[in-house]
């Protein structure tokens, strides 16, 4: 994974340094900086550290950016969201340990610094690098649990009725092909591959027996280690 | 109160469906689209204000158990300017903000708002609804501040096209199912509808008038 980030970082810079003095924008019939609406899909991959154990799982979801475009730069504000199951997730929570397996939400938003590059392989699309801090709220209801893996009523109903979350914060890192087009109503594609860490700073055990009206019934910075490396592979396009 | 928040609910949805009703089988000589303007600052701080106004008094009606056990002015002092993550469920975040948001979404273009600026309005309003009238109740939520404009376009954009299609097909179904997914193609400030008549000029080549009302 370090080598990775080392490569990924490398790879950027060079990107950035040679095309510095660029000034080619991304939509070749834009006189002016225009706002930008894109959305598209995920698959991800994320690897989580809990405590003492780590665990994969993969999942998919949705991505929406809200940007401000110059010629070159673009700053946006993002959203990344995907659902995926879990397995083997372990938590400290009021000093009592709860692990097990269950379904997992995420979603994630943060400020994000775009650069459109003059590079690319093909004349129709440009590579661009983005960075920005990331803000995400996971979501985990267990369908079961280790220490009571066989059914009983009271377990049943503490697994139905509960929810755990944890908040996190981290960092966002995406290199991505944008189609380069007169303008944005002709709706461009784009593909990037994401890479975000994340580290929990506060956990809660959230009451939804009342899906109208949820509580939270207990909640805590967190002492335990949770920390998440996830991938993501999104391909989409420009709504307006 | 709940069952006079459904009474209200069901009173508002048939009022639409008879509305709808009534447009679709009345005569039509025009089509509808939509049509882009610039507006003064009045225009935007009235239309900004209206809507505050009608969420100032729904929101008591549509969350009467809420605002009754977790609203209060001492409340509304701790949450000024907080933003948290809510922990609600995915209907919420996913499905009836962002549907709220669409209906936000077409409102303004309705009143004749481009794309991305109807997502700015959406945004603004949306926001002033969160940090002005829901804090009453709870903090501001990043989900609902984000997903309310932004998914609401989306999903808006998705109504604006079906609507659209629905409403200028000759059928009083479709149009009924047209109005009711975009109800402001309803209200007086609807901008769009546009009447498209032949003509002949002076040198006898055909051609399309075409007048919109403002």
């Amino acid at each position: 994974m370090n080598k990775f980030l080392i490569l990924l970082t490398t790879a950027t810079f060079i990107l950035v340094y040679s095309n510095v003095l660029s000034a080619r924008p991304l939509f070749l019939g834009m006189e002016k900086e225009q706002l930008v609406l894109r959305g598209g899909v995920n698959i991800v991959g994320t690897k989580a550290f809990t405590g003492k154990q780590s665990t994969t799982f993969p999942g998919a979801g949705v991505n929406t950016q809200f940007g401000h475009l110059w010629k070159k730069w673009e700053v946006i504000i993002s959203s990344y969201a995907y659902f995926g199951e879990i397995k083997d997730i372990e938590f400290q929570f009021d000093d009592q340990a709860i692990s097990g397996q269950g379904k997992i939400s995420s979603v994630s938003f943060g400020p994000l610094l775009r650069y459109y590059t003059k590079f690319s392989y093909n004349p129709k699309y440009s590579f661009y690098t983005t960075l920005g801090p990331i803000w995400s709220l996971e979501s985990i209801k267990l369908y079961n649990t280790i220490d009571e893996p066989k059914k009983s009523s009271d377990n049943d109903d503490w697994l139905t009725n509960h929810k755990i979350t944890y908040e996190s914060f981290g960092l966002f890192f995406s290199l991505g092909l944008h189609e380069r087009t007169k303008r944005k109503e002709e709706h461009p594609l784009f593909y990037e591959l994401a890479y975000t860490y994340q580290r929990a700073h506060h956990i809660s055990y959230v009451d939804i027996t009342n899906r109208a009206k949820v509580k939270v019934l207990n909640h805590q910075q967190t002492r335990q280690f949770i920390t998440g490396h996830t991938i993501y592979l999104s391909v989409g396009i420009t709504i307006f | 109160m709940l069952k006079l928040t459904t009474k209200l609910l069901c009173a508002i949805s048939l009022l639409i469906l008879a509305t709808s009703v009534a447009q679709a089988f009345a005569k039509q000589d025009y089509r509808y689209e939509y049509v882009d303007r610039d507006h003064t600052f009045q225009e935007k701080k009235n239309l900004v204000g209206s809507l505050y106004l009608i969420s100032l008094a729904v929101y008591p009606l549509t969350q009467w158990d809420t605002f009754k056990d977790d609203g209060s002015f001492r409340n509304y002092k701790n949450n000024l300017g907080k933003i948290v993550f809510d922990k609600d469920e995915p209907i919420w975040n996913w499905i009836i903000h962002p549907y709220a948001g669409s209906q936000l979404f077409l409102f303004y273009r309705a009143n004749g708002f481009s794309r991305i600026n109807s997502l700015a309005m959406s945004f603004i309003s949306s926001a002033l609804f969160e940090f002005t009238i829901e804090i009453y109740t709870e903090p501001a939520s990043v989900q609902d501040l984000y997903q309310t404009p932004i998914l609401g376009a989306l999903i808006g954009i998705g109504l604006e096209e079906a609507s659209l299609a629905l409403l200028n097909l000759n059928n009083p179904i479709a149009k009924v199912v047209g109005h009711i997914l975009n109800p402001s193609t309803l209200f007086w400030f609807y901008e769009g509808k546009v009447m498209i008549s032949p003509t002949v000029d002076n040198k006898k080549r055909p051609g399309l008038f075409l007048t919109a009302e403002f």
